[in-house]
């Protein structure tokens, strides 16, 4: 397992870098206080697992190198697992790197940032189903289909903020639904039991495809 | 050569929309190298995806050496060394870092033998694979194969797309290793040359299913080729399956002779081994004959 991540890493040192430079312009959303602490906390590890997971995906789906690891003495399990890992490990990278760049910040009188763990914990879901169901297209179908997802992803986002102001508008109120303890606590559960399965489901695909 | 299989395929079945492996059985004994023949399309790669099960198949068993390529996967693996058709290699990556990838997979990898074995094939690891010629990358991908020592190797269609210089090399090369180490070769091609250079046994293919399979020698023994200094006579046409022009191949020269001895007669026939591609020809013809009989 350990040498399929190492792996991802030393076969995409160019694009790790590139992907870590560019994830210090979400890093730039602390010193603008909490206003942009959800796009932070999104565009860090969005940017990073795009860089380290998907640009692996790409390089294994190009030249059909998940056939090479097919023939390799590797539990096939482990190649699909690995990816979820480097999922999680991009993730709590990312959260913790923005912890101690929020700290250090904080102690020079730089950041009003406030690190609130019920918002970490709804980006965290959000971003941990969108992970999950992009690798889940990725073994069934390929890079491109994966790809797209990011766009759907996109358009969902709009139209749930856009649902969101309409509701407001019409004074119906959720008070505290997307930020409360229990809720984001609670989604965050239902999105590590999603992972969970759309791992399996991955497995699945990844021995039956060809 | 022992008498111990160390491939054998029993009753492999793998079903497409518009394709079909029927009933697969081969047997490969310890220390031989088996020819799989076939043309495109006839399920020589799909078998041999199977044996490293690359890709799932619908029933049947295959045991490397006595394990179950499935339930032992990994052992097995770790016994094949495997040169696909496609390099199927990441093209960006270099040599150098797939080769320390790979390297921690065999327990019983030989860093001397692969450093040996790259000398020996003028590789430069520095390289990315994409920089590799056709004929380099298929060294690479044999000094891969061949550095834990394996005791299968399973080559698919390896010398496909080389020219004449670089095949014969690498074939050469790979029967002086095969030698040396005394391992197994289970190796798929459509150039019957390179076959007939190396192989112990023959197995043909076509459609999904196998149409021969025994020991050259036999195959050589067994199947002649007839070469008529004029025309075939027409009353020998009849009892023959495959001729071309004034050549006809047959498996059973005895029987030809028995019943149709006379109409030879006057005939300047020259009897002499087919060759492995007319001997395909002919089964080929031979199985369509029965298919549509039955049918």
């Amino acid at each position: 397992m350990l040498n399929l991540i190492v792996k991802d890493l030393v076969f995409n040192a160019r694009q790790v870098l590139i992907g870590l430079l560019m994830s210090m312009f979400g890093f730039l959303t602390i010193l603008d206080g909490p206003k942009y602490a959800a796009i932070g906390l999104f565009m860090v590890p969005a940017l990073l697992f795009s860089q380290i997971v998907g640009k692996s995906c790409y390089m294994e789906d190009k030249d059909n190198a998940f056939k090479f690891l097919k023939s390799l003495p590797i539990s096939k399990n482990n190649v699909v697992i690995s990816k979820y890992v480097e999922c999680i490990i991009t993730l709590v990278c990312s959260y913790v790197f923005m912890y101690l760049v929020n700290l250090a910040l904080t102690s020079l009188g730089l950041s009003k940032y406030v690190f609130n763990f019920n918002l970490v914990a709804y980006m965290a879901s959000v971003l941990l189903l969108y992970f999950s169901v992009y690798l889940w297209i990725f073994f069934k179908y390929n890079f491109a289909s994966a790809q797209h997802s990011t766009f759907f992803i996109l358009m969902g986002s709009v139209a749930f903020y856009k649902i969101q102001d309409y509701l407001k508008i019409t004074s119906i109120k959720i008070p505290g639904f997307f930020t409360g303890i229990n809720t984001s606590y609670t989604l965050f559960a239902v999105a590590l039991a999603a992972f969970i399965v759309l791992i399996k489901l991955s497995i699945n695909a990844f021995l039956a495809k060809e | 050569m022992d008498n111990r299989l160390i491939l054998h395929i029993r009753d492999l079945n793998k079903k497409y929309d518009k394709f079909a492996l029927k009933d697969i059985n081969i047997e490969l004994p310890t220390g031989s190298i088996m020819g799989f023949i076939g043309p495109n399309g006839a399920g020589k790669s799909t078998t041999i995806k199977s044996i490293l099960n690359i890709i799932p198949f619908d029933s049947g068993r295959i045991l490397i050496n006595g394990m179950d390529n499935i339930k032992d996967e990994i052992k097995t693996k770790q016994i094949i060394g495997y040169v696909g058709e496609q390099l199927n290699l990441y093209n960006e990556v270099s040599a150098y870092k797939i080769y320390k990838f790979v390297k921690k997979y065999y327990p019983e990898w030989d860093d001397s033998f692969f450093h040996q074995l790259v000398n020996k094939f003028g590789l430069d690891l520095n390289k990315r694979i994409k920089e590799l010629s056709k004929g380099t990358g298929v060294k690479f991908a044999l000094s891969l194969a061949l550095s834990h020592h394996p005791e299968l190797l399973v080559l698919d269609e390896p010398t496909s797309g080389l020219d004449p210089v670089v095949r014969n090399e690498v074939l050469d090369i790979l029967l002086g290793i095969v030698n040396t180490e005394g391992c197994s070769v289970f190796f798929s091609s459509h150039i019957t040359e390179d076959i007939v250079k190396v192989a112990d046994y023959v197995t043909y293919i076509n459609d999904g299913t196998i149409l021969l399979s025994d020991s050259k020698k036999n195959i050589l023994e067994n199947y002649k080729s007839l070469e008529f200094a004029d025309d075939i006579p027409e009353s020998v046409k009849r009892h023959l399956k495959f001729y071309r022009n004034n050549t006809a191949i047959i498996n059973n020269l005895d029987e030809l002779l028995a019943c149709c001895s006379k109409e030879f007669n006057g005939s300047k026939v020259v009897s002499r081994a087919a060759a492995l591609d007319d001997i395909l020809l002919f089964l080929i013809e031979e199985d369509a004959a029965h298919a549509e009989l039955n049918s």
